[in-house]
């Protein structure tokens, strides 16, 4: 963590006020809070994507984010490694503290979080190179050049991903040749060989059949005693069957402008929303009957 | 109206479904139109400037006349016009469709200034000629009109169109009549262009904006090279009358089934599109054959001492040949490889990857679409200007090269100022494909899939690790396919090298061309020659000399096995890329 600069000194037993709508869990010792926001809103251009987000995302759990289309749950994902610092007109207000430094910080660097938060996103996206080669991407830029080391992390990672067995024998196929499962499992793999800290899915499954999803479902319960694990899903029984804690998103529409912005609804144990939601949102949009 | 009806409701939806899927980023489908008009409005400026440099008889009127100013204000006032519109009507619709209809007037009446004023003259020829120019300007201000106010416009656009179809048509069946079939031809290329575009602006948007860019340059080109054709085949040159039939022929039928297509008949465009691919085929078969008819006494006998050999007053002699003009050519082409390239892909890069969403950048877009539209003739003028003739500050830089070079050399200077140099022939061509570059590397870096750049920023990649790693190389075969080709361009570029001064008539062969460091840079000093220059003067000639015409032909076909080699390597490179990425 040496490289992430600030002068934020995590502060012990830091409590979050809650809002009258957002029920917070109980509070967390400061070791065990990955990530700690704080009103987090974010914008794009004059429009409020989403607003006044508190959440905390505790170590070694997956932490799922649901909601109906257009709540801004990736947006808010997307925000925890600054993926949305790659649209111009991006930004973000309130506090996102990632193991105690603030992560909008201008002192912090926005390459060395993505290096230790970690993304998989929608669509598998492999480069167009060799197998290796995209595994052995990170670790590369990271400055690693030692052909052996190199393919040490390579063989590790694909094995956590649950892919080596598939492709040890053609390491040097281009990747773009794989099944889509496959190519989401390899981005899996990209992401974990530059060591992160966190990992950052968004809607991992949503283009691959039952039997892949079910293999990343796997993988996840698997990972999750080395990573923290965020998943934006669609699917509620994903979350249901992956995740210790859910949040639960909606959007609010302005009548005056009709803008949609997203809020956080509910945040708890995924049980307890799934059986005892305490918002009654919560209960319509997980009982299907809006959303 | 049967066509109106037809077309309006469709443009309507699509323009807005266009929109709606481009999201913020619809102002460019304005920009790429707004680009257009104003290569419309440049190329009119462009023409009538040549047409007077061009033109002893009417020189005298350019500089005492008082019409050239007032057309030329108008059509300063278009692009102020377009560029404020960037700059205030910025999101207010009506403002933009207003300021387009005022555009759209001010065409008007600079064509109609300027063929009043050679009416008036009593000079018809070339009243028609300066009326037909600016009419490309006005179809193109037209074709905006359609893409961007389509519910407001579209049969106001649609029924000048027909007009301006109308009015060229009357002054084609005029020089027909006279049997002025160059003029016709040109006038032909005015309908032909006209029913393009009004066929285009009903394809669908997003892929008819792209290829809108395309019919701009190629009208940019045509229109020069109409004018320039028609001052070289004057009438002891007008052999290949039937040639220029054959072309009018063709041109009709495609008009003919660009208008099928446009009444709706889509299994009828197929069949035009297909018919319009076999008659450019055709003439290219028959321009080809022509030329290796033409060459194949000196192909056939003498082709190695033809590679060796070197200009000649004479065309009965032994030495004549094309080295000095193979050699200038590669030249000009490493120029163009050294300057044009990485230039331009940095800039590209920069455009694309780097630089702000803002106007300044919206504005340096148009300005280098534009850039890539204007005529080669006017390059050949910034280099004459520029590197020829010198400015203050060319001599300045070419005072600090000799310093440098006698200090180092104990020579005389290296440039002389004033001189036609290999080195001016050469930036000038690199500046003239720049922008094309720029261009094409920018659609090519454009067309990188966002996934791609996210899955390397995901894993902690810097900007330019991601564009070295990911963007450049997912690039690679659209930015190789398009300088290749612009390469290709520089290398066939007769016009601009003319007014840079390359030599047309006899041309000392070097010593030697690696002889040492100063013998190699010393050439660059030198005059210098290049194919298109050598064929142009053997043309000429060929007037007086008959024996030239075989010795032009053979020229002719040796740069195109050279730009066809170049191509081909093109080809071969992107395939490999494209191989490589997948």
């Amino acid at each position: 963590m040496s490289s992430v600069t600030s002068t934020d000194v995590p502060a012990k037993g830091v409590t979050v006020s809650s809002t009258d709508q957002t029920q917070m869990p109980e509070a967390a010792s400061a070791e065990d809070v990955v990530f700690q926001t704080t009103d987090l809103s974010v914008f794009y251009g004059d429009f409020r994507a989403v607003r006044d987000v508190n959440l905390d995302i505790r170590q070694g759990e997956i932490t799922a984010l649901i909601g109906p289309s257009g709540c801004g749950k990736s947006t808010v994902l997307r925000s925890f490694n600054r993926m949305n610092d790659l649209i111009p007109t991006a930004r973000v207000e309130g506090l996102l503290r990632y193991r105690g430094v603030d992560l909008y910080d201008p002192k912090v660097d926005a390459v060395e979080v993505r290096r230790r938060i970690g993304m998989v996103f929608q669509k598998p996206n492999p480069f167009p190179k060799s197998i290796f080669d995209n595994v052995a991407y990170g670790p590369r830029i990271a400055g690693i050049k030692n052909k052996s080391e190199l393919s040490d992390i390579v063989e590790a990672s694909l094995q956590r991903a649950a892919l080596w067995e598939e492709v040890k024998d053609r390491l040097s196929a281009s990747a773009t040749g794989m099944s889509g499962g496959q190519q989401q499992r390899l981005c899996i793999a990209r992401a974990i060989a530059s060591s992160p800290d966190v990992l950052l899915m968004d809607e991992p499954c949503s283009a691959l059949d039952p039997i892949a999803t079910a293999r990343i479902e796997d993988l996840m319960a698997e990972l999750k005693h080395d990573y923290t694990i965020m998943i934006v899903t669609h699917n509620m029984q994903q979350a249901a069957r992956v995740s210790d804690r859910t949040a639960f998103f909606t959007a609010e529409v302005d009548p005056k402008t009709e803008q949609r912005t997203g809020v956080l609804v509910e945040y708890d144990a995924t049980t307890t929303i799934f059986s005892n939601p305490a918002d009654e949102r919560t209960e319509n949009y997980i009982t299907g009957r809006f959303g | 109206m049967a066509i109106t009806t037809l077309g309006s409701g469709d443009i309507t939806a699509r323009v807005e479904e266009t929109i709606k899927r481009r999201g913020a980023d619809s102002t460019s489908v304005a920009m790429v139109w707004t680009s257009l008009a104003a290569a419309g409005g440049l190329l009119a400026v462009v023409a009538m400037f040549v047409t007077w440099y061009a033109d002893v008889r009417t020189a005298t009127a350019w500089y005492s006349g008082f019409m050239p100013p007032i057309a030329l204000l108008l059509v300063l006032a278009g692009a102020v016009v377009l560029v404020g519109k960037q700059l205030i009507g910025r999101g207010r619709q009506e403002i933009r469709v207003n300021a387009d209809l005022f555009l759209y007037t001010i065409f008007v009446v600079g064509a109609l200034v300027l063929m009043l004023r050679q009416m008036w003259k009593g000079d018809l020829d070339n009243g028609v000629y300066l009326l037909a120019v600016p009419l490309v300007g006005l179809v193109l201000a037209m074709t905006g009109l359609v893409q961007k106010a389509p519910q407001l416009s579209s049969p106001l656009a649609t029924r000048a169109g027909f007009a301006v179809a109308g009015l060229a048509t009357i002054a084609l069946i005029r020089q027909l009549v006279r049997g002025d079939l160059v003029g016709a031809v040109y006038l032909i290329g005015i309908v032909l262009s006209i029913a393009i575009l009004v066929g285009l602006s009903n394809v669908e948007l997003s892929r008819a904006t792209l290829e809108l860019e395309q019919v701009a340059l190629g009208l940019a080109s045509l229109g020069a090279g109409l004018i320039i054709m028609k001052r070289m085949l004057d009438p002891e040159f007008a052999t290949g009358g039937w040639a220029w039939g054959l072309l009018a022929a063709v041109a009709v039928v495609a008009a003919a089934l660009a208008a099928c297509q446009y009444l709706g008949v889509l299994s009828l465009f197929q069949v035009a599109l297909f018919v319009a691919l076999s008659l450019s085929v055709i003439i290219l078969v028959v321009l080809l054959a022509q030329v290796i008819g033409d060459g194949w006494p000196v192909l056939s006998e003498r082709l190695n001492d033809f590679w060796s050999g070197t200009l000649r007053s004479r065309s009965e002699d032994d030495q004549l040949g094309i080295s000095q003009g193979i050699l200038g050519s590669f030249w000009i082409a490493v120029f163009v490889v050294v300057l044009a390239f990485p230039i331009g892909i940095a800039a590209a890069v920069y455009l694309e990857e780097y630089a702000p969403r803002n106007r300044f950048t919206s504005i340096l877009d148009i300005i280098v679409r534009n850039l890539a539209g204007v005529p080669s003739v006017v390059y050949g003028l910034l280099g004459l200007f520029l590197f020829v003739k010198g400015t203050a500050v060319t001599h300045w830089f070419i005072d600090r090269i000799n310093s440098v070079w006698s200090s180092v050399f104990n020579e005389e200077e290296l440039i002389e100022v004033g001189q036609s140099t290999l080195f001016a022939g050469g930036v000038t061509l690199a500046i003239l494909v720049l922008p094309i570059v720029i261009i094409t590397a920018a659609e090519a870096v454009r067309a990188v899939p966002q996934s791609l750049r996210e899955g390397a920023y995901g894993v902690g990649a810097t900007k330019w690790e991601v564009i070295k790693s990911q963007v450049l190389p997912f690039a690679a075969p659209g930015i190789l396919t398009g300088t290749l080709l612009a390469l290709a361009r520089a290398v066939g570029e007769a016009a601009p090298l003319i007014l840079v001064g390359a030599i047309t008539g006899r041309l000392a062969p070097r010593d030697s061309m690696f002889g040492g460091f100063d013998q190699f840079f010393g050439q660059f000093a030198d005059r210098f020659t290049a194919m298109p220059i050598v064929i142009v003067g053997w043309v000429r000639n060929a007037g007086v000399d008959k024996g030239f015409a075989p010795a032009a032909g053979a020229a002719i076909v040796m740069l195109l096995v050279f730009v066809i080699m170049m191509n081909s390597v093109a080809v071969l490179l992107r395939n490999y890329f494209e191989k490589k990425r997948a």
